[in-house]
């Protein structure tokens, strides 16, 4: 077996493979993070929501969006992304829509994409709903007492108050998401959505080569996380105003930073 | 008509008895501190002034309405009753400006530019004007409660309730606080003080009113509750509190001897 001979060939003659490929995964991951996190910020809502007591034309929309909600997150995220996307292609399908006909053509865009960032953003948004749950519960209520007591009501301490800072302690485990994302993605292959396996896959097939285009891949996706990992560490240090210089290569060690 | 009547208030949580039938009037100007040992239910009646609790039953009338009635624009009475806590409750996501400035734009509509001149006039009060882009993280326990002070005021609130604002704070930063408190009752700024602080209940406020369990004991002026009210209950109350630990430790032999004998 020649894998040098295999990585130049599969690198010179299919490098757009792995360049559309690597593009496709930063975009289901980025979109996934964010549609995600917007999504999720809505499912925390709904899961606080809390309608015993209540009046009874209070109670009648609450309950019905506080079960939804909930049995959402314990449904997708009781499921593996792989089933969730078989089940969301056949079940469309079913219904007539023709996922490939959408945006046909375009780069990237084309073939199952859009069903694919339709399924990661919905699956995100299960454990982002989780992570904002935790962020607001985690803001001290002393907090928002003094917001009350200025007489600010509830959807102003929510986005002045209590969100931003849910937002902000959950950085990173929202970016840890975005790390899963990155990776999980390659689960999409199941309904042909072209990400960086898929292209790899498709790489490999064209002349037996897949240890090596698997390698290849392996490669990219561990640069890719990386690059993220550190895109997050930056994030962090600057929000914390942190006064010592950032390193990257601390982001390969896991150096601790010393807390100002 | 006093600015403030609390007329026969009431309050439980679930079984637990917490205020029973407290009325008081509170005039203009008036600087009222309340005192009471722990669990007496001081907080609990401002946090029933400020509706952050709804009393069980009875009358809050603040400027001839009774806010306690329905329909009362809850979050309008609670920006014309600022309230200043033990631990600050400042939002830690602003800077010193912002928590200043945020309640004026989002609950008064003041424009941004009157509101942060109205924040750093209010900042320079409590001599804060150079910290008011510090971060709430940034500056110690003393000027955290000046800022909340300072956010209180920005509201142009008819009156000021603080809860026990100096007990959270390093004995060093009681004093920078209380002069504040001071050039606000001096200035004649409506304010009702629950504190632990005696000399500023005897030396700085127009009235004092000592609660026990729940009730409102005595009600006079510093004089007569600290020299005159024969009270039981208020004398017991204050001879606990104005022991000196030193004091404290001299009434229990044993442990004074062996102090001593371990010299
Ligand atoms: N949310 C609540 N639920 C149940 N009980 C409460 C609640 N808030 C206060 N209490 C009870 O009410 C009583 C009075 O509490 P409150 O905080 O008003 O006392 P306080 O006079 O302010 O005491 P301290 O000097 O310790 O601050 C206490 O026994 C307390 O346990
Ligand atoms: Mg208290």
């Amino acid at each position: 077996m020649d894998i040098a001979g295999d990585f130049s060939v599969l690198l010179g003659n299919y490098g757009i493979f792995y360049l559309q490929g690597i593009a496709a995964t930063i975009l289901l991951s980025i979109v996934g993070t964010f549609g995600g996190l917007a999504l999720g910020i809505f499912l925390a809502f709904g899961k606080k929501l809390q309608p015993k007591g209540k009046r009874v034309s209070v109670q009648l929309w609450q309950w019905p969006i506080k079960v939804f909600c909930q049995a959402y997150s314990i449904i997708l995220r009781g499921t593996p992304m792989m089933v969730q996307a078989i089940l969301f292609k056949y079940g469309t399908q079913m219904l007539g829509v023709k996922w490939t006909e959408i945006l046909q053509g375009v780069p990237v865009f084309n073939g199952w994409m859009v069903a694919g960032l339709i399924v990661i953003t919905l699956n995100t948004t299960a454990y982002m709903g989780e992570i904002i749950q935790a962020g607001l519960n985690g803001v001290d209520k002393g907090q928002v007492e003094g917001a009350r007591s200025l007489g600010m009501n509830d959807l102003q301490i929510l986005f002045h108050v209590t969100l931003p800072q849910a937002i902000r302690n959950s950085i990173p485990t929202i970016g840890n998401e975005w790390i899963v994302n990155i990776k999980d993605s390659s689960v999409l292959n199941v309904i042909s959505v072209a990400e960086l396996y898929f292209m790899g896959n498709s790489a490999a097939s064209k002349g037996y080569r897949y240890f090596a285009s698997y390698l290849i891949i392996a490669l990219i996706y561990l640069t890719l996380t990386l690059i993220a990992t550190g895109i997050l560490k930056m994030v962090e240090f600057k929000m914390d105003g942190k006064k010592s210089k950032f390193r990257f290569i601390n982001v390969l060690f896991h150096y601790k930073t010393k807390e100002a | 008509m006093s600015l403030l009547e609390i007329k026969h208030v009431a309050k439980n949580f679930d079984d637990t008895v917490v205020l029973k039938d407290i009325s008081l009037n509170v005039e203009k100007g008036e600087c009222v501190t309340i005192i009471g040992s722990s669990g007496s239910g001081k907080s609990t009646l401002l946090r029933c002034i400020n509706l952050l609790e709804q009393p069980t039953s009875g009358e809050i009338v603040f400027d001839g309405v009774n806010i306690l009635n329905k329909g009362v624009d809850l979050n309008h009475v609670r920006s014309r009753l600022s309230m200043v806590f033990q631990s600050f409750n400042l939002f830690n996501n602003m800077d010193v400006l912002s928590n200043c400035v945020i309640g004026q734009v989002k609950v008064l509509k003041r424009n941004k530019k009157e509101a942060i001149e109205i924040a750093e006039r209010n900042l320079e009060k409590v001599g804060l004007k150079d910290r008011m882009h510090f971060k709430i993280r940034d500056i110690s326990g003393g000027q955290k409660q000046r800022v909340a002070i300072a956010r209180a005021l920005c509201m142009n609130p008819d009156i000021i309730l603080f809860d026990e604002p100096t007990s959270a704070l390093d004995p060093e930063m009681v004093n920078e606080v209380l002069k504040v408190m001071k050039e606000l009752a001096a200035n004649k700024t409506t304010m009702i003080v629950v504190t632990h602080e005696m000399d500023f209940a005897k030396d700085v406020s127009d009235r004092v009113i000592f609660m026990d369990q729940g009730v409102i004991v005595a009600d006079g002026s510093p004089d007569y509750i600290f020299n005159q009210c024969e009270n039981e209950r208020l004398q017991s109350f204050l001879t606990r509190r104005h022991r000196s630990p030193v004091e404290r430790i001299k009434e229990q032999p044993n442990l004074f001897h062996s102090v001593t004998l371990g010299d």
